[in-house]
């Protein structure tokens, strides 16, 4: 079993190699807080900046600190927390809890062991624990529950009594990329908590101007690669952040042709240009990835063979002397002013460096088979 | 409490020292398990597991990064259990997937075994890694070494699914390449 050895044998490489692959990713904090702002500006816009801050009295070594808003919780979390898609979009009052180890520095989330958010909007009052650490929730069912499944994701739902206020108070327990979730809601509407889990755990498509049913829609150019029938459609892949495919008859069949991310509510920017001349139009796409970073990405059609072409990392270190150090070294985008695809390189502290690069030889892209 | 002051808490045979551990590096070790496994549950115990290990090879081993060391010892118990899922026909398709990727930079008729003993096949790997571009060299880790499927490797790194397959198809192709240079013969 050669390939088993291999596999086992990268087990024994030197250690600042796993830990430099394990510290790799360091989103783009700053321009993917931007976009989780967009979408969530209606909650966020009137609760900012941390409150308080003082020592936890609970366990030993644990520390609580206390926010109005979840803005810094989200830019601190180095993943998906599902907190936003459950907050009341009018909620006046926000309370959140963070509890963390050790020195209690809320930029490492390493050491957060437990969050709680509470909010209340005007149709419904929600609460949520969320548990870092592995801890079980202590939970004492007080009413009959239900095992469902949505997209996957177990979730034990049950009624807990009704309060003064709200006839329907519901409490889900469920796990999300390694988070356990505790969730309670209140309303006097009883599909409010199936409706919020399905918002937040379904991914539905989306809406558009054109077939609001279906999410799809007829695209902005007369035709795209060459296909003068093809067809467009949107999925919100996480909250807030939008996924948009491109579908055309290629052999026969339906076939994703070009794909392009970004931040709701934007719409990714696309252009349709000639870039090489042939005669049939690439499709340029100025895309945001989930982790803030932005980069090109060129479909192009030949003779039926769909490609996706990109700058090269290496070539911008090489030709351009550029310091790529990770996702957020670079930002890319095509300029249709100067017909150029313009890259700018940045320091780990956000600051830029060097001069801004552009790049208008086609030939200096790399393409590969596109596979969607 | 950093590494050193751990590894004396394991010296003196103190049990606060798995307590430590899970602390500082619980959520690492987990990520990884549950990444090659898929199961909450499964990963739990391959963690566990791991400190188990830990307390029994130390002392006297005395490692340079016990987080490294940790998560080295959760991804070989999280490989032997899914090894044993796949024969056992539970499941284990990461398992199946990797060796079947990682097959392609096998060079030749002579075996890895025959070629090389672990510490010089381990050699030749580090010197590769090391020749290789930073994002290149992290992208083909997360895949061999974390297990982390292609779609979440695109997300981390801001690449899509293709670019992050002609990546690792690429560095595959390198590493053959590296390991023929080495004394494999095809």
């Amino acid at each position: 079993m050669n390939a088993e050895r291999l596999l086992y044998a990268l087990g024994d490489i030197d250690d600042d190699l796993i830990l430099d692959a394990a510290q790799a990713l360091r989103p783009d904090k700053k321009r993917r807080a931007m976009g989780i702002g967009l979408a969530a500006a209606a909650c966020l816009v009137l609760l900012a900046g941390v409150l308080l801050l003082h020592p936890f009295s609970g366990k030993s070594g644990a520390q609580e600190h206390t926010f109005s808003s979840i803005r810094q919780i989200e830019e601190a979390y180095d993943g998906t927390l599902l907190i936003e898609s459950f907050l009341p979009e009018d909620a006046q009052k926000m309370d959140v809890r963070l509890r963390c180890d050790g020195d209690g520095d809320i930029q490492n989330a390493d050491g957060w062991k437990t969050l709680s958010v509470s909010a209340q909007g005007t149709d419904y009052a929600m609460e949520m624990n969320c548990v870092f650490d592995g801890e079980t929730i202590q939970e004492e069912l007080d009413g009959p529950a239900e095992l469902i499944y949505l997209e996957s994701h177990p979730i034990l739902v049950y009624r807990a009594p009704k309060t003064e206020m709200y006839a329907f108070v519901y409490r889900a327990l469920f796990e999300y990329e390694g988070v356990r979730y505790e969730l309670t809601t209140k309303s006097n509407d009883p599909g409010r908590m199936q409706a919020l889990l399905q918002a937040a755990l379904k991914t539905p498509p989306l809406a558009s101007a054109d077939d609001e049913k279906t999410g799809l829609y007829r695209g902005e150019f007369q035709s795209l690669m060459g296909f003068d029938d093809y067809y467009v459609q949107s999925e919100e892949v996480t909250p807030g952040y939008c996924q948009w495919r491109y579908y055309a008859q290629v052999d026969g069949e339906d076939r994703c042709i070009a794909q392009a991310g970004c931040y709701l509510p934007n719409r990714p920017e696309t252009f349709s240009i000639d870039l090489d001349g042939d005669g049939v139009q690439e499709l340029i796409c100025n895309v945001e990835y989930g982790t803030g970073a932005r980069r090109v990405a060129v479909y192009r059609n030949k003779n039926g063979r769909i490609e996706e072409g990109f700058i090269d990392e290496e070539l911008l270190m090489r030709k351009y002397g550029m310091k790529i150090w990770g996702s957020s070294a670079i930002a890319e985008r095509y300029d249709i002013d100067t017909g150029a695809f313009v890259v700018e390189n940045y320091a780990s502290d956000g600051e830029k460096i060097d001069e801004t690069v552009y790049i208008s030889d086609p030939n200096e892209l790399e393409f590969i088979d596109f596979v969607p | 409490m950093d590494d050193a002051q751990i590894l004396d808490l394991l010296f003196a045979r103190s049990e606060q020292a798995i307590e430590k551990m899970q602390q500082q590096y619980g959520r690492y070790c987990r990520s990884i398990a549950f990444a090659i496994l898929r199961s909450r549950e499964d990963g739990e115990e391959c963690v566990s597991d791991a400190y188990l290990h830990a307390w029994n090879a130390i002392p006297p081993a005395r490692p340079a990064s016990l987080c490294a060391y940790l998560g080295r010892i959760t991804r070989n118990l999280a490989l032997n259990r899914l090894k044993a899922a796949a024969t056992q026909k539970r499941g284990g398709g990461q398992w199946a997937l990797a060796l079947e990727e990682l097959a392609e930079c096998l060079p030749g008729t002579l075996s890895v075994e025959q070629a090389l003993d672990d510490a010089e096949l381990t050699a030749a790997l580090n010197a590769f890694l090391r020749a290789l571009p930073e994002t290149k060299r992290n992208v083909f880790l997360r895949r061999y070494w974390y297990l982390d499927p292609v779609a979440q490797i695109a997300r981390r790194y801001s690449m899509s699914e293709s670019r992050v397959k002609s990546l690792l198809f690429r560095t595959r192709r390198e590493l053959k390449v590296w390991l023929l240079k080495e004394g494999i013969e095809l």
